[in-house]
């Protein structure tokens, strides 16, 4: 009974998108798009500029209307309302602070335009308490044009949230942002979603930032939603070469499927057989595939009599070039068997830190666990 | 996109486009009417369709050559006058550019009937040329009622149309373009003639056109400082309309001068266009 | 070796740079005193207490007594003021509305309305005042006597030049001005701003009156100062519409025509007044650093290029995220 009531509580929170489309023209901004999000879930929205990533928010704020496709809110379809009446609010990229206004006017705009007004001191009262979230109290009199970016940012969100978002949208919110400030703003965004257990719907077009912040990401192309799963799967078995390109950085061999089978795959390459974690299911021999190695993952020894300790394919190499990060050292090694191929070294400890001459031989090898068979994308049958 | 601003606002175009339409489009047309028309007994308008004022309007050239020729002559004096000080606010005037440049635009606005007044009080027999008399310098000189004076009154009073296109072309000309060329190993004067200059052309084009189409409707300028001796357009407009009430006729030659200041306009438009696109694709941005 | 001879060429050219520039300022210079002096000397020459306009013989106000106690200068100042602010009322009312609605309109109703206002802009003043002057007198020939005929009684009114036609023509710039100045405004206000508030519940009138037309106050002021001073002083519209009604330009006018007299002096020196501190009102409102921070559009965009970046940090430093920690720790 109980539980029953939960869930039917549960369903009524959730934003159901179904075959959402955009057409402009001949262009297809947003083609085919679905999901459903549970209510608490953090979903980015990946991918890069152009993918209609945000398009598909305006979509979702009500800036822009579907050409095909229905949005629910629980049972209710908001897809025809105008924004006004959608309770999704939006942080929106440059922040859109009104600038003849003080920033406690900007956080108290949505509650003023309640047909019952609620009396000045609750709206002060859920001002103050919106700032303090975003620890902006001492600033409600500033106008926005005297904060730092930063600020302003916070400002954004507050009073987005003011507004009793049943969804949060958040477009590109940290782009203008400095690396620095951005991190300190992704850790506090990640935790007000989880204080405030709403939905965040966050696009943006850093995978890092995505990796780092939500519980779910879809990643676009062309209009399309390629693959929607957690971060970790996203980044452990991407459902194409250009997914896992796109998110971090790999070597590619190319190839041809040869086998299939017990959790394994083959591919024939110019090289040699490889053989690897299929990322997808449905893997047919022949299929032109790529076998993708994650940087990090190949494991390098600097003496050159020495292999790895590896499962998997060794090869001698030598060192082409290296640059240095503090916490690891990226080698270019061009190998014996495998063509050349980028080399991650995280440095764990003082001991660690040898640097090398270019042309020094090494020795580079990866487990079969760390190899990936990923179909090859093309841009022209994608 | 979703209609964020009321419905209803979309219909308030139709005031100004209703007046644009009845006090501009409508009386643009009986312009047309009347200039293909025939004179009435006691001059206005007595219908009829004829060409015959079109082409009365060759024997009545004098006004319009008048008027190409001094607006163009004019509209030179002004270009070089404007130019370096178009230079000088944009490139050497730093932080005062603003200021610099309202204090032209100042003037400008103020009524054009008194800043040509002023240079017939300045330039009349009891002004400049009785001072100069006064301190002997020279015995009888004139000033008003001459061409000169004419192309006096052209570069005060169109010197800010001119100046501000000018001023726009080269303020936004990147400053390390001609750095690039001085690093190159041009000097002033070749880093000026191969790089500012080709890069302000379009606003040279532009100041001109503004300057150019205005000054070919003037009719205070030719009244007041060249005493009515040289013959505008303008005069010879208002003479037709308002002393002998030749109607269609003076449609017609209202007519000509719409169809001569499309063409200038069209064909200035056309190579401000071309020069502003050689101007994009040679720079880096 | 080298060194010692480059060094006074490096010096000569310098000098030469040096004095190219200076050349350019004393031009500067000379340009601007072209500019201001003659209307300078007009100001000042109405202030002379002698009849002779050549040399000044002390000051007087006997110029601005005579033009106040002239019947014929006060009747064309209040008609000129008339028509003026006649004039910038519909140029604001209906260049305020148009241009609010008009990104809103398709794209072809849009190149409509561009057309037209490029129209009103490019189109010479005398050809606009001669048109409208066929135009009102031939509607008036063809309405005047079916007014006689259906008009109850024998007193119906004649229609003609006059005050009406003068603002019909001075607010076809005035509206095409405003249009442009607000257009320029909102072209650079951030569309966001208006999202932003249809997505904070606002229906589409609160955002026109909470969000848009705050931000383009000081502009609509602007434009509407701008309109009544072009309506005030123009010339050559008037000359052609007025009919038998007298503006104070015309009047100037005629008085010029008739002779160079001091009285002329104190009139210009009253239109030159009212227009340059209308002016400065204008640009005080129109490069006000308000929301948006739009700069005066008659000097186009460039203006904002130098404007400083508003979302720049102006306020104090931003606090580390020890100190954001500590806070939200202690709340």
């Amino acid at each position: 009974m109980g539980a029953v009531a939960v869930e039917a509580e549960r369903t009524q929170q959730q934003l159901r998108v179904e075959r959402l489309s955009k057409h402009y023209g001949d262009v297809r901004a947003v083609s085919d798009v679905s999901f459903v999000l549970e209510p608490g879930t953090f979903f980015a929205l990946l991918g890069p500029s152009g993918c209609g990533k945000t398009t598909l928010l305006k979509m979702l704020a009500g800036f822009e209307t579907p050409t095909a496709g229905e949005i629910f809110l629980g049972d209710r379809s908001i897809a025809d309302d105008p924004p006004f009446r959608r309770p999704l609010n939006t942080v929106f990229q440059h922040y859109a602070l009104f600038p003849h206004m003080d920033v406690a006017k900007n956080v108290g705009y949505a509650l003023r335009q309640q047909k019952e007004r609620p009396a000045r001191s609750e709206i002060q009262r859920q001002v103050e308490r919106a700032l303090r979230m975003v620890q902006l109290d001492h600033l409600a009199r500033r106008r926005p044009q005297e904060l730092s970016g930063g600020q302003q940012q916070r400002v954004a969100l507050a009073r987005a949230l003011v507004a009793g978002p049943r969804v949060l949208l958040l477009d590109e919110p940290l782009s203008a942002l400095d690396a620095k400030l951005r991190v300190d703003m992704q850790s506090e965004l990640k935790s007000l979603q989880g204080q405030l257990g709403i939905s965040f719907v966050f696009v943006t077009h850093d995978q890092s930032e995505a990796l780092s912040m939500a519980d779910r990401i879809a990643v676009m192309r062309d209009g399309r939603i390629v693959q929607d799963t957690t971060p970790h799967d996203l980044y452990d078995r991407p459902v194409d070469s250009w997914v896992a390109g796109f998110i971090g950085s790999s070597n590619f061999i190319p190839g041809s499927v040869s086998a299939v089978g017990h959790g394994r795959a083959e591919a024939t390459t110019a090289f040699q057989r490889l053989r690897g974690v299929p990322t997808v299911e449905e893997l047919t021999s022949g299929q032109s595939v790529q076998v993708a190695l994650r940087p990090e993952r190949i494991r390098i020894s600097m003496d050159p009599q020495t292999p790895p300790q590896v499962d998997g394919p060794v090869s001698p190499g030598t060192v082409q070039a290296f640059s240095f990060h503090g916490d690891q050292i990226d080698y270019t090694v061009a190998t014996r068997d495998f063509g050349t191929l980028k080399v991650r070294v995280p440095l764990t400890g003082e001991a660690d830190r040898v640097l090398v001459r270019e042309a020094v031989s090494v020795q580079i090898g990866w487990n079969e666990d760390d190899a990936r068979i990923v179909p090859t994308w093309d841009a022209d049958n994608g | 996109m979703p209609k964020l601003i009321p419905r209803a606002s979309t219909l308030s175009t139709a005031p100004a486009v209703a007046w644009f339409v009845v006090f501009m489009v409508a009386p643009l047309t009986v312009l047309f009417v009347v200039s293909v028309g025939v004179r009435g007994p006691d001059g206005g308008y007595a219908g009829g369709f004829t060409f015959d004022n079109y082409l009365e309007l060759g024997n009545r050239l004098a006004p319009i050559w008048n008027t190409l020729k001094f607006s163009l002559l004019g509209t030179a004096v002004t270009l070089l006058v404007a130019y370096p000080l178009a230079y000088y606010i944009a490139v050497k005037a730093g932080r005062r550019k603003l200021v610099l440049l309202a204090l032209v635009i100042v003037p400008f606005w103020t009524s054009m009937l008194i800043r040509t007044y002023a240079w017939t009080f300045l330039l009349g027999s009891n002004g400049l040329p009785a001072v100069l008399r006064e301190w002997g310098v020279v015995d009888d000189l004139r000033l008003l009622n001459t061409p000169f004076a004419i192309v006096l009154g052209i570069v005060y009073n169109y010197l800010p149309l001119m100046l501000l296109p000018i001023y726009v072309a080269l303020e936004r000309l990147d400053p390390s373009l001609r750095a690039a060329s001085k690093d190159l190993g041009a000097g002033r004067l070749a880093t000026f003639r191969q790089v500012t200059l080709p890069l302000s052309a379009p606003g040279v084009v532009g100041g001109c056109l503004l300057v150019l189409i205005p000054v070919m409707g003037e009719y205070l300028i030719p009244v007041l400082l060249g005493g009515g001796r040289s013959y505008f357009l303008g005069n010879a407009l208002a003479d037709l309309f308002l002393q002998s009430r030749n109607w269609p006729l003076g449609a017609a030659l209202a007519g000509a001068f719409i169809l001569l200041m499309t063409a200038i306009l069209l064909v200035g438009t056309a190579v401000a266009r071309r020069l502003s696109g050689a101007a994009t694709t040679g720079s880096p941005a | 070796m080298s060194a010692a001879s480059k060094v006074p060429t490096a010096m000569r050219r310098r000098k030469r740079r040096d004095a190219v520039d200076r050349s350019l300022a004393v031009y500067a210079g000379l340009v601007y005193l072209f500019l201001f002096v003659p209307i300078v000397i007009v100001v000042l020459f109405s202030f002379n207490s002698g009849r002779h306009v050549t040399q000044f013989e002390g000051f007087s106000m006997t110029w601005y007594d005579q033009a106040w106690n002239d019947p014929m200068v006060l009747e064309a100042l209040s008609n000129s003021l008339q028509i003026a602010t006649a004039s910038a009322v519909i140029a604001t009312v209906f260049g305020t509305a148009a241009a609010l609605a008009v990104r809103r309109l398709s794209p072809t109703t849009q190149r409509v309305v561009a057309i037209l206002t490029y129209l009103a802009v490019v189109i010479p003043a005398i050809v606009l005042g001669l048109s409208i002057l066929l135009a009102f007198v031939m509607f008036a020939d063809w309405a005047n006597p079916w007014l006689a005929y259906l008009w109850p009684g024998d007193d119906a009114p004649e229609l003609g030049l006059g005050k009406l036609s003068v603002i019909a023509g001075e607010s076809i710039f005035g509206i095409a001005l405003v249009m442009t100045v607000l257009q320029a405004r909102l072209a650079q206000m951030d569309d966001s701003l208006e999202r932003a508030s249809a997505d904070l519940y606002a229906t589409p009138w609160r955002t026109l009156r909470q969000v848009t037309l705050p931000q383009l106050g000081s502009a609509i002021f602007g434009g509407f100062v701008l309109a009544f001073t072009f309506a005030f002083d123009d010339f050559i519209i008037a000359f052609f519409t007025r009919g038998q009604s007298q503006t104070l330009p015309i009047l100037l006018f005629s008085s010029i025509r008739r002779g160079v007299n001091p009285s002329i002096n104190a009139i210009a020196t009253v239109l030159v007044v009212v227009t340059v501190l209308a002016l400065l009102l204008a640009l005080f409102f129109l490069t006000r650093r308000t929301p948006g921070g739009a700069a005066l559009p008659l000097l186009d965009d460039t203006s904002s290029a130098s404007r400083e970046d508003p979302a720049a940090p102006a306020a104090g430093p931003a606090r580390t995220p020890q100190e954001r920690t500590a806070e939200k720790v202690s709340t």
